[in-house]
């Protein structure tokens, strides 16, 4: 037994995180299928991520995930891949920039992390359901769509900005 | 634990939160400018995620939360070597970062729930006043995009009692006095051994009448003859720790502070030797007094019974090794004809002055060189000679010492015989 030991429960060690974020990234990249060359761009910056979190180069790795969408036509199961792998890959590096890699984390303490990610997740795969179906059934007739979310984007900066200027 | 609904923003917000709201505005407009809903589906959970991490910034903690850290022994008892805490974390936020430091050497980082309890042990490889516990903190929110104030700094200082050494018995005070105590003293009185037989005087109990030698011995009538014994006494013991050094087994070690690898040091040894010592002469109902040699040092009048000996060994534990490197050594007030162990290094000589002093005024004095078994590898040649000049002017002074009668006893394994070869000689008094 070691001279000095803390209990905290169940735990997993800080760098689990960022091994997690480079795993979610690079599989996301590699399901995803962008292309070679932007997969391996896509590993460089997620490993540099996961070093060095204050590069932020874990969020410029995740820019490949709309590239990948946007040089391929719609699909359902990409689209639904490409939301949980930007909002997991989000919430990660978010969490490898304040969490040192040598701590240790107290699975409690995950757990609001979880509840928020399950019921973030709900309500955005439903919206990429219905984002990727609804077109598909009548493209013609949803054309009124494009300026009300247009405003919907527009709203929804303003909102956030306006809470964080406060 | 305060938390505010004010319009202070006490958060601070990592850049996480604005690559949030950046994405999520930029996805959503790439996406509708392509008309690519599966794209604007993307920003969905990044904005959700940036909606409830700015709400959750409506939940402030104060600026500085003193107060969410408490530490508390797991137990009431005397810490001896394992050292048991619980920290208790209470603060409203998700989570609390903690940096902890266990006993000065050990520093980790948790991440563990804003309501949480942890248990810490923790080791002692020494003996005295310790660290046990050093903890700092921050309080994290919405998944470390949101850090807050300092939870303040919580120290738990804790006294390590030492270990105790039978002793058989302790070289006598050359002035015994009182009329309670295990030793036998030089005045008739009662409890001792047989003294002599003596002409009734006044004063003299009826029951002590030695009728046998009465008839023997009285050569008119109403002369009697009593039987008297010694009274028994107590002695004084004092015991004087110099705690200018905390010198480790290990030289290279000295002066570095470093108490991982230094081994025992000669602080442990005088914690433990002051222990025996005085838990020796209480058993025998002896007087037990104990003195800190440095300036400020704290002091124990003389006192005997359990009690007693519990408040000395709390001091002896609470005894750390003084700042002050000065030369300088008090002096304090001693009883008359008292058994005074002086526990020190012997290196700079002070101490040493200190026990003359205490010799020359009549007192038995016991030299008890605390120093512990060197390793000196690891020293560069002109570090081990400036050692053996260092501890060849130490065997100078324990020369003078036993010059002007001062007895020396090396704490090692084989003090406990050399204190009672001591105590059966008797011889420490005379001068």
């Amino acid at each position: 037994m070691s001279d000095d030991t803390l209990d905290i429960g169940a735990s997993v060690p800080g760098w689990l995180m960022r091994i997690a974020l480079t795993g979610v990234v690079a599989g996301g990249a590699w399901m995803l299928e962008p292309g070679i060359v932007w997969q391996i761009i896509a590993l460089l910056l997620v490993l540099v991520g996961a070093v060095l979190p204050q590069t932020g180069a874990a969020w410029f790795a995740m820019v490949i995930v709309p590239f990948a969408l946007i040089v391929q036509p719609a699909d359902l199961w990409r689209a639904c891949l490409a939301v949980f792998v930007v909002h997991l890959g989000h919430v990660l590096a978010t969490m490898s920039l304040t969490m040192p890699a040598r701590s240790q984390v107290a699975l409690q303490a995950l757990r609001p992390t979880a509840m928020r990610f399950i019921g973030v997740q709900g309500i955005a795969q439903l919206g990429a359901i219905t984002a990727v179906l609804l077109p598909s059934a009548d493209a013609t007739g949803i054309a009124w769509l494009a300026p009300i979310g247009a405003a919907a984007v527009v709203g929804v900066a303003v909102l956030l900005l306006r809470h964080v200027r406060r | 634990m305060t938390w505010e609904h004010t319009s202070s923003r006490r958060w601070s917000r990592t850049p996480a939160l604005l690559i949030g709201i950046g994405a999520s505005v930029v996805l959503a407009g790439t996406g509708l400018a392509l008309s690519r809903p599966d794209v604007v589906a993307l920003a969905v959970p990044l904005a959700i995620w940036s909606l409830l991490a700015v709400d959750a910034e409506r939940l402030r903690p104060a600026a500085r939360e003193d107060g969410a850290i408490t530490v508390r022994a797991a137990t009431d008892a005397p810490a001896v070597a394992a050292l048991d805490d619980v920290i208790t974390v209470d603060t409203d936020a998700e989570v609390a970062e903690l940096l902890v430091v266990q006993s000065a050497r050990r520093r980790r980082r948790l991440l563990v729930p804003g309501r949480s309890t942890i248990r810490a042990h923790s080791r002692s490889r020494h003996s005295g006043p310790i660290d046990a516990l050093r903890i700092s903190g921050r309080s994290l929110g919405a998944d470390g995009a949101l850090t807050g104030g300092e939870l303040g700094v919580v120290v738990q200082r804790r006294a390590v009692a030492p270990a105790s050494r039978d002793l058989p018995a302790l070289p006598l005070a050359p002035r015994l006095t009182g009329l309670h105590g295990a030793h036998e003293g030089s005045r008739a009185g009662q409890g001792g051994d047989f003294r002599d037989v003596h002409p009734f005087a006044p004063g003299d109990e009826l029951r002590r009448v030695d009728w046998r030698a009465t008839a023997r011995a009285a050569r008119r009538p109403g002369e009697l003859f009593v039987r008297r014994t010694n009274t028994l006494s107590d002695a004084s013991v004092v015991i004087a720790v110099d705690a200018a050094d905390d010198l480790g087994e290990v030289v290279a070690t000295w002066g570095s502070g470093d108490l991982v690898r230094s081994g025992t040091t000669s602080l442990d040894n005088a914690r433990e030797a002051a222990r025996s010592l005085a838990a020796a002469a209480v058993s025998v109902g002896d007087r037990v007094a104990y003195h800190v040699l440095m300036h400020g040092g704290r002091s124990l009048r003389s006192g005997t019974g359990a009690r007693h000996l519990a408040r000395v060994v709390a001091e002896i534990a609470a005894t750390g090794q003084a700042g002050d490197d000065s030369r300088y050594r008090r002096t304090p007030p001693v009883p008359h004809g008292s058994v005074i162990a002086v526990l020190s290094t012997f290196f700079d000589g002070a101490a040493a002055e200190v026990a003359l002093m205490w010799r020359a005024s009549g007192h038995r004095v016991l030299a008890v060189d605390t120093l512990p078994e060197l390793d000196s590898s690891r020293l560069s040649a002109e570090q081990s000679l400036a050692l053996r000049i260092v501890l060849a002017e130490r065997d100078d002074m324990f020369h003078d010492l036993a010059s002007a009668g001062v007895e020396i006893v090396r704490w090692d394994a084989e003090a406990s015989g050399v204190i009672g070869a001591l105590a059966r000689s008797r011889t420490g008094g005379v001068r």
